[in-house]
């Protein structure tokens, strides 16, 4: 038992979470692109982890984008990485069974450029045991083809949905932008196409200027924006799509407080992903959790179920 | 798991050009002797200063048995112009070290055939890390010359004498008693040859130091530490990912990417891609 789990059992708080038949320890999970095993690790113990989100992973390696890449803003930062990673094989052969030591859910982010590039990647990872869901990235913003351009178009969407499912046995989740005019229409399909649960939000696009160099921050100009300052966006997004949909929700946007996970599940999500704040603090997985506990016990609940229920908006 | 996150409080915060700030930080003793030359460390922002991203420091001195490291940062934005309002007694968190610092192990080789004393090269707050480097090697008995160029007025002379080093420095604007140049004019100008290079300082006079040891000793006998935009500044975001060129067993160079904060900042220079497209 974790040093977390066994505070939160001495006060007889349970922080257990199930969605799409899966059961988490606690409703947190890291959010893809903020976490890799091995260095994370030097900061704190993954077994307190409810899910380890990995990073996006392509069928072959992918270099990324050029730097810099990334910027920061008025309370957050925006990001222009471009899904670099070593590819399906590394991933498997080197990531997974490192993380496998611990006591944690392992949720494996998919990324690709066309429905065959998700289907391939799909196909490569299926096998392997230790991965009890997939996520499927079809949300990045920092990515010429592919990734955002199926998040953003409902049909596209449940077309690279329907062919994952085909693929795999896995639950799987979807990522979705909130960069489109109504998140909730992307969410239905998905869910109609066969996806478990939904994660929501990934970055919203966004830019910085570069005064002193007389261009744009990032060497893409343009990229993905995240951290404190979007939570806003990102509750009433989950709230919405909460209210429409049948399956899970699982809330992501500027979480970096026990109290922001609150509110998350206050408005409908079943679990969080915590990204940004792992930059600004590379304990924060653990601190959040810790405030959490200390959350539900100053206000008397016992699980996330009663904490959940108190709430009626 | 060993706690990179300590508090840190500080000792001394003093200007020591126009815009260019020595810190001195009390620390647990074994952050201290944890730290290596190369080596960087976080500094967080606090929470009322709206700034959510470490700020990436170059380790330029850690003495363990006084507890505390410094650094040499020049102010460029927000962060650092807070960090230059940090009084002593300040309480600022960090995480130390990180990365992975200079290679001196490769030193001892090179010089049962070749006593020449290495060179080190910094440039402007780039002098820092060859600073903590020019110690290192003073307690090892190894002579070195360093090689220190500024834009303006020149800052750490004395620390530089102290640690024993031959020195040559340089600047860009004209300076009474000092070369009037950047590094590479300084090094041509002395006729400078040595076994092994150590450099920090701006990509373009990194790449021009490769250019200069690649005609001198190779440039596999110098290693550069790169600076990037970083994010976490310990491998989680990916954000300084830099092309590298990695040596397989066989020899044969391939082209990889690498994050700057874990898998460098120190690279040699056969394996960095000066110009990789991405600036």
């Amino acid at each position: 038992m974790t040093e977390l789990d066994r505070k939160a059992a001495e006060l007889g708080i349970d922080l257990q979470v199930s969605l799409a038949g899966v059961t988490f320890s606690n409703p947190l999970m890291t959010a893809s692109g903020t976490f890799s095993p091995h260095e994370s690790s030097q900061f704190y113990d993954l077994s307190e982890l409810g899910a380890a989100v990995t990073k996006g992973v392509s069928a072959e390696p992918w270099e990324g984008n050029p730097t810099p890449r990334i910027a920061e803003t008025y309370g957050g930062m925006l990001n222009s990485v471009g899904l670099e990673n070593k590819g399906a094989d590394w991933y498997r052969n080197s990531e997974l069974p490192f993380l496998e030591q611990y006591d944690t859910r392992i949720i494996t982010n998919l990324a690709g450029h066309s429905v065959e590039d998700y289907v391939r990647v799909t196909e490569k990872l299926n096998a392997c045991d230790a991965i009890d869901l997939f996520e499927l990235n079809i949300s990045c913003p920092n990515v010429s083809s592919g990734g955002m351009a199926f998040g953003t178009d409902p049909d596209m969407a449940a077309e690279v949905v329907r062919a994952v499912r085909k693929e795999t046995d896995k639950p799987f989740i979807v990522k979705l932008t909130p960069n489109v005019t109504d998140i909730t229409v992307i969410a239905q399909a998905v869910e109609d196409a066969g996806a478990d649960a939904v994660s929501l939000i990934n970055t919203l696009l966004g830019m910085a200027v570069d005064l002193r160099r007389k261009n744009a921050v990032l060497a893409r100009k343009i990229g993905g924006f995240s951290g404190p300052a979007v939570k806003p966006v990102a509750l009433r997004m989950v709230w919405e799509t909460a209210k429409k949909v049948n399956i899970p929700v699982i809330g992501i946007g500027g979480i970096n407080s026990g109290t922001d996970v609150v509110e998350f599940l206050a408005a409908g999500a079943s679990a969080v992903g915590i990204g940004t704040a792992s930059l600004m603090d590379p304990r924060a997985m653990v601190r959040i959790k810790s405030e959490l506990i200390d959350y539900m016990q100053e206000n008397g609940f016992s699980t996330i179920r009663q904490l959940k229920d108190a709430f009626d908006i | 798991m060993t706690n990179k996150i300590v508090m840190a409080e500080v000792r001394m915060n003093r200007e020591i050009a126009p815009g260019v700030y020595h810190l001195q930080m009390l620390v647990e003793k074994e952050t201290a002797a944890a730290a290596r030359p190369g080596q960087f460390l976080n500094v967080y922002p606090e929470a009322g200063s709206r700034l959510i991203l470490p700020r990436p420091f170059g380790i330029c001195s850690a003495d363990p048995d006084a507890g505390t490291l410094e650094i040499v940062y020049e102010v460029v934005g927000r962060g650092t112009e807070i960090l230059s309002a940090a009084g002593e007694g300040t309480l600022l968190k960090i995480a130390a070290p990180l990365g992975r610092g200079f290679d001196t192990e490769s030193l001892k080789s090179l010089r049962t055939n070749d006593a020449r004393p290495p060179v080190l090269i910094g440039g402007g707050v780039g002098c820092g890390p060859m600073l903590f480097l020019a110690r290192t090697l003073q307690r090892e008995q190894v002579p070195v010359t360093a090689v220190l160029g500024f834009r303006d007025r020149p800052f750490l002379i004395r620390e530089f004498r102290e640690a024993g080093c031959t020195l040559l420095t340089a600047s860009e604007t004209e300076q009474e008693g000092i070369f009037s140049g950047n590094v590479i004019d300084c090094m041509t100008a002395a006729g400078l040859s040595a076994p092994a290079y150590f450099a920090c300082g701006p990509r373009g006079m990194l790449a021009a130091v490769d250019a200069y040891v690649s005609a001198d000793c190779g440039d596999e006998f110098l290693q550069v530490s790169l600076e990037e935009r970083m994010g976490c500044g310990y491998g989680v975001c990916v954000g300084c990912s830099t092309r590298i060129r990695e040596y397989g067993e066989n020899g044969q160079p391939q082209t990889v990417r690498r994050k700057i904060c874990t898998d460098g900042p120190v690279f040699r220079g056969n394996e960095v891609i000066w110009d990789d497209g991405t600036r």
